[in-house]
Parts: C-alpha cells; structure tokens; sequence
C-alpha cells in the first residue's frame, strides 16, 4: 500500500470519526473537513521527511551531503514543503543526517532520529485535538476529564517512544533530565489512582505535554 | 522506526481522543473518566518503559 492510498484511508478515518461529532452537532461539518485535511497534511510532511532521512541513511558511507540531497531531488519524490525547508541555507539535513554519517552511525541512527521524529509527530498530532473541546457544548468537568485523559495518553505514548532512544543512549543529558521532569511533574494527574481533581490539572498536565512536543521540535 | 509504525502509533492515539471529545460533547462524565482511565493505563505504561530504559542506559 503506497502512501496515498494510506494517507487517503487516514483522511477517511477522521473524517468519518468527525462525522459523528458533526452529527451531535460538536463541530460544523466544513470544520471536520479541515480538521482531518489539516492532520493528514501533518502526517504526510512528518512521513516526507522521514522517507528523506532513511534514504539519506541508505547511501554508502562517504556519499555525503551532495549525494544526500541528489537523492532527495529524485524526480517522482513528492517531497513538497518538507524537502523545500531542509534545502535551505542553515536548515541542514539535522542531527539524523549527522548521525548516519559517522562511522559506524549508518542504519540504526537513522532509525533513532525516525522515532524522534515520529514520537514528535505523535505528540504534535495528539496536541491538535484538544483544540476541537472548546467546540464541545458539554459541561467544563466532563471537558477537563476529556482533555486530561488526552494529554495523559499522549505523554504516556511520548514516553514509550522515547524509551528505546533512551536506551540507546541516543537522547543528551538535558533531554533525558527533562522528559524525567516531566514525567515525574505528572504522573500526580497522569498515573492510575489519580485523585486529583481534571479540572485542577489539566493546565498544567497540557502545558507539561507541550513542553514535551518543544524538546522535539528543537531537534 | 518507519512511517507505517508512526501512523500507526498516532491513529490509535487520536482516535481515542476523538472519543474522549466526543464523551465530552454528550456530556457524559463517566464516558470521559473510562477515557480518562485507559490514558492513565497509557501514562503507566510508558512511564514504565521510560524507567526500564533508564536503568538499561545506566546499566543497572
């Protein structure tokens, strides 16, 4: 199955969840038309830019920048925006790129910085969402109860996407300092057993999830 | 990891969110809170792989 066709299953999968909110009366349905036109554009430049990445990782050691962006500019590679932005001056090909340049980096850094990108694609994904809960009519404690149980899903799927570059030792020092922090600063709302009120954490619990989604947008 | 296991890491996520909106919408509180539940389950889990990981890079 190519991308299109996945990208295309992905958009009528959203939409057709956007659907049943549009029939409560939630969303309008011109706004789930968006919605998931926007998330499968999301998804379709995160999955350019790894394609972009693993066949930079695929050139023989000493192909180099050159040979890197050659193969990007293949024709047929549709990498749009994505390739667009890491052309320009200064963008660089990013610590992935680097990586998979260092003797004896190849395939396994390049597969590291994937699951960087795909855990910050995750979490970006998952930070859209709750957007959608201030177009939700039911009452301010079932919304924070909502939102919470968002935010907690996406630092605890975070976190397991991270382990494994944790355990390669492919994350810095300040990195792992911080996701630690963030785990610990949440876990009170976000671990089983919470007796901490939604309302009272949800704030909190979404901003720590954003400072998660900034740890990978700087990479 | 490749594309595939992104998306699908990501479609299970943001499916289970839009059911926690949707259980939002209705205004169903006990909806929201089995929501919230499972991602509590989610948090533990990861928080549990984060650990393991921790001790694996440290050599514990």
């Amino acid at each position: 199955m190519n991308r299109a066709t996945i990208l295309g299953l992905i958009r009528h999968l959203l939409t057709t969840a956007g659907g049943a909110l549009a029939a409560t009366g939630a969303v309008a349905e011109t706004d789930v038309e968006m919605i998931a036109g926007g998330l499968v554009a999301l998804i379709g430049v995160v999955w350019s830019v790894i394609e972009k990445r693993n066949r930079a990782a695929a050139l023989p050691p000493g192909g180099g920048q050159g040979a890197a962006d050659s193969a990007s500019r293949k024709p047929g590679g549709g990498q749009g925006a994505a390739d667009s932005a890491s052309r320009k001056p200064g963008g660089g090909q990013g610590a992935a790129d680097s990586a998979s340049r260092k003797p004896g980096g190849g395939q396994g850094a390049a597969d590291s910085a994937s699951r960087k990108t795909g855990a910050a694609a995750v979490v970006l994904l998952v930070l859209l969402l709750p957007a959608m809960l201030a177009a939700c009519a039911g009452d301010a404690q079932t919304r924070a109860t909502a939102a919470l149980a968002i935010a907690c899903d996406s630092i605890g799927t975070s976190l397991g996407q991270l382990a494994p570059l944790r355990a390669q030792g492919r994350l810095t020092a300040g990195q792992v300092k911080a996701i630690g922090q963030i785990r610990d600063a949440t876990a009170p709302a976000c671990a089983s057993g919470s007796a901490i009120d939604p309302a009272a954490a949800v704030v909190f619990v979404e901003a720590a999830a954003g400072q998660l989604k900034s740890i990978f947008g700087g990479k | 990891m490749k594309a595939e296991e992104i998306i699908g890491a990501a479609i299970p996520l943001a499916q289970s969110a839009l059911r926690a909106i949707e259980a939002a919408q209705s205004g169903n509180l006990a909806e929201a809170a089995g929501h919230l539940r499972a991602a509590r389950a989610a948090f533990d889990s990861g928080s549990a792989a984060w650990d393991a990981a921790n001790s694996a890079a440290s050599g514990g």
